[in-house]
């Protein structure tokens, strides 16, 4: 028995594959042997156009079986299963289809393009299995078998093993027509050796290309990484604004799963309707976005404040999608709150807060600072600090820097600076040092309070203390004194060989006394309201006594013409002790109506009390007399008041007594109160 | 000095004192030991005239007064002549 061939030609064009199988299936049917043919549809017409050519009659010899021609495609899928041929179906088909013929005497030739459709196909191992099943049948049965694969479907260093199988499949392989069609054996060497060259190149450029597609891939590799894990959220999405892809920055920001936001919409996000329509718009019509700022809620429900870096992509005029990162600002955006915070503190302040450099520039100027000094923050940042201080004081500032370069702070500094209106303000100071987050002092705030009127009031009140303390030591001597006074009133009454006193003695005793009570209540209640107890109406104090006078009148008449005048506590007390004991000698020694006058003529003040009794006898002398109540009247007349004193008879009868005296020199005349 | 006293009797007195009260308590007080009031004066200057003027065996007077020179300053004074 002859062996089977099994033999590949690799070609170029398809006119010259026609042309060799019709050579080959030609020459076989003219030699008396059968033929098969399972190619395409294309190649089937054009081959039996070419056998039609060499004269022979088709019809006939298929009709006796020596022609059998098949579609590749058709044929493969009676045996092809789950993308491979299964061996016992392709014996049932194929497989019978060429051992019959060959059963039946003659020698039988095969073209096959199966082989060639699978390859192309991509489908590369069940072409080797195939031609791996096509052998074994050969190897029970005699056939001559050409394959045909297309040159240009081997192409490619990832088929170099697949097509060593293919060739290790055939006992022969025909190079394609470019280097079989030479026909000298010098042209087929340098066409070997411009292969080798070529195969050489391509080994080496193969080489390159796969260091540079490992270096393509590792790149990717690392910008995906670097994407995927950027610190800061990134996103994709399609001209809806569907997110398409979202990395974990973005994803862990907002708190979802990746299920839960690819595929979502971009806005859904969104806090402000009105931003991400914006944003949209913008995109559509090609803006980019730079520092955008949105409010972003988090699956949790907490916002997030952000800002947006967008740029859209187009083709064509087509928004294709949008790249979109995400920048996290909330922690600005609280210190922004709490700065904002302190500031309107600083500004709200009365107080003037001023910061500076350690060399005393003025770096900040709040609203306090202008209504204390009188410039606006514009006028006196960047000037020195100096140039609110007086001349006198420039030192000042020097010191005060020097001990906030030592790291010192300043409390409670009372000073002087000079407004813009060139005013000076008394000011208390507290300069901190500041230092930045190096520890390191950069500056310093001066915390600047107004204290012009609380000097004003603590002088005031030092004032007022002064006056308080003149006036409890000045009652506290008017009390002595009227006790003094009292004492003296009763030890008065003691008198030799009286062993008791006379009730109109006391009555008398009283009224003293009762006159005392009226001026201390009227010099203590001075005391208050002024703090000087020399200016006292000697008109009121008198009207106040009147009346308890008047109880002891026993039905006569007391007529009083007071003009007012303004006396010293001790003068007013002196007078209304001499009034009352005038006024109780005429009740007791005169008769009929008792006149009290008081006038003021310039400084000099005279008391008049008078009656319509006898008079005084003849030759009366107040010294001689020894009466108690004269005695007292000139001892206080000639001791505190300075005064003259004198007794008449009145022309129209009754007695008169006067006395007449100056103001002292430290009590006001003024209009009666 | 309650009542007269021997030592005391006789003596010639000068009393300073400003208030009128207290002058007149004084003066009887001192007339009632015996003693004789030559001069009575207000503050420390009237004071000085009147002991050089009378050159009286006593003088009674506060240490603080009203007026220009105190008691002990007023005492100076008339000592010195």
């Amino acid at each position: 028995m002859r062996e089977s061939e099994h033999f590949v030609q690799l070609y170029e064009s398809d006119d010259f594959l026609v042309g060799s199988v019709s050579g080959f299936i030609g020459a076989g049917l003219e030699a008396g042997e059968s033929c098969i043919v399972i190619a395409t549809r294309t190649h089937l017409e054009d081959i039996e156009t070419h056998l039609g050519a060499r004269n022979l009659d088709l019809e006939d010899l298929r009709g006796r079986q020596r022609f059998v021609s098949l579609d590749a495609a058709e044929t493969l899928s009676k045996f092809m299963l789950d993308g491979s041929p299964e061996p016992q179906r392709f014996r049932e088909s194929v497989g019978r289809l060429i051992a019959g013929a060959s059963e039946r005497g003659t020698r039988v030739r095969v073209f096959g393009e199966m082989v060639a459709l699978l390859w192309s196909d991509g489908n590369q191992a069940a072409a080797i299995r195939l031609e791996e099943l096509l052998n074994d049948l050969a190897n029970t049965h005699t056939f001559s078998l050409f394959c045909a694969y297309p040159a240009a479907a081997m192409a490619g260093e990832a088929l170099a093993a697949p097509f060593a199988k293919i060739c290790n499949c055939h006992t022969r392989v025909i190079p394609a027509e470019s280097y079989a069609d030479m026909d000298s054996a010098d042209d087929r060497l340098r066409e070997i050796t411009r292969l080798q060259q070529m195969a050489r190149s391509l080994e080496v450029e193969i080489a390159y290309r796969k260091e540079i597609e490992r270096d393509l891939s590792r790149r990717e590799s690392e910008l995906s990484d670097f994407m995927e894990n950027a610190f800061e959220g990134l996103h994709k999405s399609g001209p809806d604004g569907a997110i398409l892809w979202a990395n974990n920055a973005e994803m862990e920001l907002l708190g979802y799963r990746p299920d839960e936001y690819i595929g979502h919409h971009v806005s859904e996000s969104h806090i402000d309707r009105d931003v991400i329509e914006d944003i949209l718009a913008k995109l559509r019509r090609g803006e980019s976005l730079f520092n955008y700022a949105a409010r972003l809620r988090c699956k949790d429900g907490s916002i997030k404040h952000v800002l947006l870096h967008s740029n859209p992509h187009f083709e064509n005029g087509e928004l294709l999608y949008t790249h979109c990162f995400t920048r996290d600002i909330s922690h600005l955006h609280e210190s922004n709150l709490i700065q904002q915070r302190l500031a309107a503190i600083v500004e709200c302040s009365d107080d003037a807060i001023i910061g500076k450099t350690l060399e005393g520039i003025i770096t900040s100027w709040n609203n306090g600072a202008e209504r204390i000094f009188g410039y606006t923050a514009d006028e006196a940042i960047g000037r020195p600090k100096t140039f609110i201080l007086p001349p006198d004081r420039l030192q000042e500032e020097v010191e005060i820097l020097s001990r906030l370069r030592r790291g010192e702070r300043i409390e409670h500094f009372e000073s002087v600076r000079v407004r813009k209106d060139g005013k000076q303000v008394d000011i208390s100071l507290t300069i901190s040092p500041i230092k930045d987050n190096a520890d390191i002092i950069v500056g310093a705030s001066t915390i600047a309070r107004d204290i012009t009127e609380s000097k004003q009031q603590r002088r005031e009140l030092a004032a007022l203390n002064a006056r308080l303390t003149r006036s409890v030591t000045e009652t506290h001597h008017r009390v002595k004194n009227n006790l003094q006074l009292m004492s003296a009133l009763i030890e008065m009454q003691k008198q030799p060989h009286r062993e008791s006193i006379p009730m109109a003695e006391l009555v008398r005793l009283g009224q003293n006394i009762q006159a005392l009570g009226f001026i201390h209540d009227i010099l203590t209640h001075e005391s208050k309201e002024n703090g000087d107890a020399a200016t006292i109406s000697v008109r009121g104090v008198l009207e106040q006594l009147i009346p308890i006078l008047q109880e002891t009148l026993r039905g006569r008449r007391l007529l009083p013409f007071l003009e007012d005048a303004l006396l010293s506590g001790k003068q007013t007390t002196s007078l209304a002790l001499i009034a009352n004991e005038l006024i109780s000698n005429a009740v007791k020694h005169g008769d009929g109506d008792i006149g009290l006058t008081l006038r003021k003529d310039g400084n000099i003040i005279t008391l008049e009390v008078c009656d319509e009794g006898s008079g005084f006898p003849e030759g009366f002398d107040p010294e001689v007399a020894a009466h108690t109540g004269l005695e007292l009247i000139e001892s206080i007349a000639r001791y505190d008041l300075q005064a003259s004193t004198s007794y008449q008879n009145r022309d129209e009868g009754g007695a008169r007594v006067g006395i007449k005296f100056s103001i002292e020199r430290k009590s006001h005349i003024c209009a009666a109160r | 000095m309650n009542e007269q006293s021997p030592d005391l009797a006789a003596k010639r007195v000068i009393a300073v004192e400003d208030e009128g009260v207290t002058q007149m308590q004084m003066r009887r007080l001192l007339k009632r030991a015996g003693l004789t009031v030559d001069a009575s004066a207000v503050n420390g200057e009237q004071g000085v005239e009147a002991v050089l003027r009378e050159r009286p065996d006593l003088v009674l007077m506060d240490i603080r007064k009203p007026g220009r020179i105190d008691g002990l300053e007023a005492a100076r004074r008339f000592l010195a002549e």
